[in-house]
């Protein structure tokens, strides 16, 4: 029974003395927030789709003689668009780049500038070159070609967690958000679309 | 009662001085851990809107009473405080040793050990150091695991960083080629959140978890389970707004290996649609190719709305122009160009480019038909990005080209042929 009411009074001081972990500190008060710095899972969709990839003509001739061994050719752009807000820290920028590009390691090499940001804009992936006649009077030729274009579209983002003294946790971006974007296109299978070329006499 | 009365009093006693001692303590150690305190909470703002010189300033005021606290619970918090800030100025290796130190120390509280953890697994990562970073982020999960089941609220900082630290795991192997290693800190992940008790907000992660796990099951060749995961996504109802795309990519996958065994798909299954329309422009007439087409014509039956929807259809009107089927393909370019395919939640940059690719080849498609008229309106309204884009190029040159031909090539003459 002494014991009992020993263990009861003790308990009762500990529960006064001493505060909740992350409640409250030696002298009452409580402590702000526990901030940790949070990214977000890479966030990435690739696609690859058939578009047109280029159109010309008819290339009319109306002169008397015929033009023979004429040349066409048709570039497509290869493209890198990659931007990080003021706050998002150079290094989370790079992650994004260097994710990315493992879709893309056969078609484009990871250029990096400035520390973090990818840069390869409008430099050729695909080429492609064809010789065409046109009789006299009227003869044309009409080209038409489509391509598979691959496209990654993507961004990381990072948060601040913030757990209060109660337990209670939000992971909002205060002001301008930690972000990076990307947006990659390539081009490759270029080939005449079926019907083309279309060669008339107008 | 058989207590006696002086046993009473050696009790109370007792308890009196019990209660004083730990207010003698606190009384003795009061002005440093006070001043502290003071420093700590008076000078608090949000990390994100501290600027690089309050940090600093902040820094050497923490330093001060850093050494001189007595509180314990106090001390630790100044310390994360100031390892924190150092992070925020650009102080890596003071943060990380910070926040190392602060792993190290036994009596540190959890939360402040798994945020110092997952801290120095994200200055590792940042830095490039990946090997610290594996391991920071595996103390830090575990830590947050066995802290769970002992927080009766408020699990959510804990259930963020297992998160968190479980995801980098992953992404970390998948970027340095590891995939056997990366699916197994997803299915880890997996594990983890099946185990948490608000299956609400983790319907996402899941779905994109199991994504993540059959790209990676097929870039490794192990299609079988590759399509086992991705039927998990399918078969689950959710709202993922990949879904429908992943059902296409697996039939075509499926279909790729049934023509070629020795089809490979190094970056997963993304690319296996414009692949399977590659082989039935080559292949028009086979019964393989009227079977593939005839499968994603169900696809696009069953799915009409959505991003998901659009992405199968658009493929679809490509394979029913492989084929010759130039006027169904065409009014589903139309069906795209014009925005009767609702889409919400998407990857606004990728659902832009296909609705602009669509408007073209729906407007060469009208021009191929004689319909000049009709393909100028539908190019006048591609909305390029920039001036030096291929769309925009693209769409000055089919432009002239259906201007030259509504000049000089009579709508019925270009039908004829």
């Amino acid at each position: 029974m002494v014991i009992r009411l020993f263990f009861v009074v003790l308990t009762g001081m500990v529960d006064v003395n001493f505060a909740a972990d992350g409640v409250e500190a030696g002298e009452g008060v409580s402590l702000p927030p526990i901030e940790t710095f949070l990214p977000q899972p890479i966030e990435l969709e690739n696609v690859s789709i058939w578009v047109p990839a280029a159109k010309v003509g008819p290339l009319i001739n109306r002169s008397c003689m015929a033009k023979r061994n004429c040349p066409y050719s048709c570039r497509l752009p290869a493209n890198v668009s990659h931007r990080r807000t003021e706050s998002c820290p150079e290094p989370l920028a790079r992650l994004l780049a260097q994710y990315a590009a493992g879709y893309h390691q056969d078609s484009m090499p990871l250029t990096i500038f400035n520390g973090w940001q990818w840069e390869y804009s409008y430099s050729l992936c695909e080429f492609d070159s064809v010789v065409y006649s046109l009789h006299s009077h009227g003869g044309s030729w009409e080209y038409s070609s489509e391509a598979i274009l691959t496209e990654s579209a993507g961004s990381v983002q990072a948060v601040w967690m913030s757990v209060g003294p109660s337990g209670k946790y939000e992971c909002e971006s205060v002001g301008e958000p930690m972000k990076s974007d990307i947006e990659i296109s390539s081009f490759s299978s270029m080939r005449v679309r079926d019907g083309y070329p279309k060669e008339r006499d107008l | 009662m058989g207590i006696r009365k002086n046993e009473i009093c050696r009790i109370i006693l007792c308890a009196v001085f019990l209660c004083v001692t730990p207010v003698t303590w606190r009384n003795s150690c009061s002005a440093d851990t006070k001043a502290a305190l003071n420093v700590l909470v008076s000078m608090y703002k949000p990390v994100a809107s501290v600027t690089v010189a309050q940090a600093k300033a902040l820094i050497v005021a923490l330093e001060k009473v850093a050494g001189s606290c007595g509180d314990d619970l106090t001390a630790f918090r100044i310390r994360y405080r100031i390892a924190l800030l150092s992070f925020r100025v650009g102080l890596l290796d003071a943060a990380k040793a910070g926040f190392t130190a602060l792993t190290a120390d036994g009596k540190c509280p959890a939360l402040v050990r798994v945020c110092s953890y997952n801290m120095v697994g994200q200055i590792s990562r940042l830095a490039g150091e990946d090997t610290e970073a594996l391991a920071a982020f595996d103390e830090a999960a575990k830590l947050a695991a066995e802290q769970l089941p002992t927080v009766e609220k408020d699990k959510g900082p804990f259930e963020e960083v297992l998160r968190a630290a479980l995801f980098a795991r992953g992404e970390i192997y998948e970027l340095n080629g590891d995939y056997s290693a990366s699916i197994g800190e997803y299915e880890r992940l997996l594990g983890a959140l099946s185990a948490l008790a608000d299956d609400k907000s983790l319907g996402g992660y899941k779905a994109m978890v199991n994504d993540r796990i059959s790209q990676l099951y097929l870039r490794k060749g192990n299609v079988d389970k590759y399509i086992r995961a991705a039927q998990a996504i399918v078969s689950a109802d959710t709202q993922y707004g990949r879904r429908e795309i992943i059902e296409l990519e697996m039939t075509c996958v499926k279909f790729l290996k049934g023509v070629n065994p020795n089809t490979v798909f190094g970056n997963g299954s993304f690319e296996a649609p414009a692949k399977v329309i590659a082989y039935v422009k080559q292949q028009e007439q086979t019964k393989a190719a009227a079977d593939i087409v005839d499968k994603v014509g169900r696809l696009v039956d069953r799915y009409t709305q959505g991003y998901g929807a659009m992405m199968v259809e658009y493929h679809y009107a490509w394979l029913l122009d492989a084929i010759g089927e130039k006027d169904k393909a065409k009014k589903i370019f139309g069906r795209i160009s014009s925005g009767e395919i609702e889409i919400q939640q998407c990857n606004e940059a990728i659902a832009g480019t296909v609705r602009q690719y669509a408007k073209i080849q729906y407007a060469i498609m009208l021009g191929e038909a004689g319909d000049y008229r009709e393909a100028l309106k539908a190019l006048s309204q591609v909305a390029p990005a920039g001036e030096q884009t291929h769309i925009s190029k693209l769409t000055e040159s089919v432009s002239e080209s259906i201007k030259i031909l509504k000049r000089e090539v009579p709508a019925s003459e270009n039908k004829q042929r």
